[in-house]
């Protein structure tokens, strides 16, 4: 099987924003602390757990990345993947949903042998709101399932494991086909070998071309400090030692909706 | 000034507790006076949802399909644009669907299908003369993204942020149609056994949720019971659902459930605006942390300094003793 993982990266929020906010410059901050996503994780995750199962599945990863030197790009090739190239992330920023799922579906349609399975996060990092996943699938025309929590190869295809509404459910996939991964304990990325830490050291990576797609739909006038919730009285504290607090607690919890 | 777009709001089949309320009430606040077209889809099983006259003209359609029994985006999808067809929504329109993950896929697929820019995850929309102006958070939650376009049809999901309007109620005209597009082959899919059986977040009058701070199975058990002996939801951030505390269909925050409870009941959660982008603004946030100095104390209406391993045992056996 081979299987392409999208992978995008957010910028780590241990750090403050920069203090000028447009594009270029949160970008630069993603590539300057760059972690990979809880949903990031779990699409490599997932890919990996195939080739735990088989190891005659290839696996190659597309990255949006800030430039060729992106350390997110030696990160995930430090899971000894067969092929970790990136695009560029200014050029085609993940707010763009449309031009940026045209531009890749257009890229992988060229791509020798065309993937079995796309896996990508549930959300394409900070500036996607989940659009891009589906939009994706819809431009390459694939089966998408979304909210995938596992994966298995079988005879046939795969059977996914995912969210429907409040169940979960066991769903065969015949391929290829477009996964989008969610977050759960069991797809939690695992830790990479030294040896191949130290041997994504030493690799070169390249930014892929990616085709012009069409005149934008939508436009990006400004980036902003989102707005806080404001609240029009102080936060009332309760004191005294625990079992007072319990007491408060236990009065106040018993009837929701009525003011403290 | 009516805008010169066409407004409609597309109801996937509602489960327990979900409300399209306060959508159709921002969608009418947006409409000023202009027509407002609510396409509510339905199975053969599904009650009609209540037709609601709001602050502007509506035309409310019950569309059901005789055949449609797994909601899922692969289905309605099909039903969706034909319920566009059946109501004949002119161009150009401005087509909204509820947040949550449902909603959330059916919009950009849309928008795949009809051309249309898809606006994904709305904040505030406003709609002046043909131009749509959105605003939708990223870098979780901490910086928000102005967008807008002038394409002919816009899709987005949309979690209205401003108070609802208190406008006069206008015109409501019911109208029921049955749909009969082909829908996908129905799938071999098997439901796996859920250990969850706590009250749904949707529509839950009190919320009691855990962040990272719970460190374990632990407290999520002590959490549970506590929301068992209220009658309470269970929520849970998105480290929690990392973790394997809570599972994902419980997950509160930017990426996962937007919950609307009267009181929101946060322990060891520290107040990420990933995280409270999915709490109301209308709700009132009781607040548990050991740092008195966390950002949830900036936003709770009530707040509680204390380590939870000694307040959750005392405040279960406070709840068991006045039972």
């Amino acid at each position: 099987m081979n299987i392409l993982v999208l992978l995008s990266g957010i910028a780590d929020p241990k750090w403050a924003l920069p203090s000028t906010l447009d594009t270029a410059a949160l970008e630069q901050q993603r590539a300057r602390y760059p972690l990979l996503s809880p949903f990031d994780e779990a699409a490599l995750e997932l890919a990996l757990k195939l080739r735990d199962a088989d190891p005659a599945t290839q696996i190659q990863a597309l990255v949006s990345a800030s430039s060729a030197h992106d350390p997110l790009l030696r990160h995930v090739a430090g899971f000894r993947l067969d092929q970790v190239s990136g695009f560029d992330a200014t050029r085609w920023p993940a707010w763009n949903g449309t031009a940026l799922a045209s531009a890749l579906a257009a890229h992988l349609r060229t791509r020798t042998p065309a993937p079995d399975l796309l896996l990508i996060g549930r959300e394409f990092g900070d500036l996607d709101e989940g659009s891009l996943p589906a939009l994706l699938a819809e431009a390459l025309a694939l089966p998408f399932r979304s909210l995938v929590l596992g994966v298995r190869a079988t005879a046939e295809g795969l059977e996914l494991v995912r969210q429907q509404g409040p169940a979960q459910e066991s769903r065969p996939q015949a391929l290829p086909a477009l996964a989008a991964v969610t977050n759960h304990a069991r797809n939690r990325l695992r830790h990479p070998l030294l040896k191949n830490v130290m041997a994504a050291k030493k690799m070169t990576f390249a930014l892929i071309e990616l085709p012009e797609a069409g005149r934008p739909q939508l436009q990006l006038r400004g980036v902003a400090t989102a707005p806080q919730a404001v609240r029009a009285s102080a936060c009332r504290m309760i004191e005294g030692d625990v079992i007072a607090q319990a007491r408060a607690l236990a009065q106040l919890l018993k009837t929701p909706g009525v003011p403290a | 000034m009516i805008p010169p777009r066409h407004l409609a709001v597309l109801l996937p089949p509602m489960g327990d507790g979900e409300s399209p309320d306060k959508l159709l009430q921002a969608a009418a606040a947006l409409a000023r006076g202009g027509p407002l077209d609510v396409l509510a889809l339905r199975g053969p099983d599904g009650a009609a949802l209540p037709p609601q006259a709001t602050g502007t003209s509506t035309r409310w359609w019950d569309l059901n399909h005789p055949g449609l029994q797994r909601v899922d985006a692969d289905a309605l999808i099909p039903l969706f644009l034909q319920a566009l067809d059946v109501a004949q929504i002119p161009s150009p329109s401005l087509l909204l669907l509820p947040p949550g993950p449902l909603g959330e896929e059916c919009a950009a697929r849309l928008a795949a299908r009809l051309g249309a820019a898809p606006l994904g995850r709305c904040g505030d929309i406003e709609v002046d003369h043909h131009t749509v102006r959105v605003r939708r958070a990223a870098y979780g939650g901490r910086v928000e993204l102005h967008m807008d376009t002038e394409a002919a049809v816009c899709v987005g999901s949309w979690r209205p942020t401003a108070p609802a309007s208190d406008a006069p109620l206008a015109e409501l005209v019911q109208l029921t149609r049955t749909l009969d597009t082909p829908l996908p082959a129905p799938v071999a899919a098997q439901v796996l056994e859920s250990t969850d059986k706590m009250p749904a977040l949707e529509g839950a009058r009190l919320v009691v949720s855990g962040g990272r701070g719970m460190a374990g199975d632990t407290g999520f058990g002590l959490l549970t019971r506590i929301a068992d002996r209220l009658g309470a939801s269970l929520g849970g951030s998105l480290p929690t659902v990392d973790a394997g505390w809570v599972p994902v269909a419980r997950q509160i925050g930017q990426s996962g459930k937007f919950v609307n409870p009267k009181v929101y009941f946060a322990v060891g959660i520290s107040g990420t605006p990933q995280h409270l982008a999915g709490v109301s603004a209308d709700s009132r946030i009781v607040a548990v942390n050991k740092d008195p100095s966390a950002p949830i104390f900036g936003r709770a209406d009530v707040g509680v300094v204390a380590e939870w391993e000694a307040l959750l045992p005392a405040l279960l056996a406070e709840l068991d003793s006045t039972a």
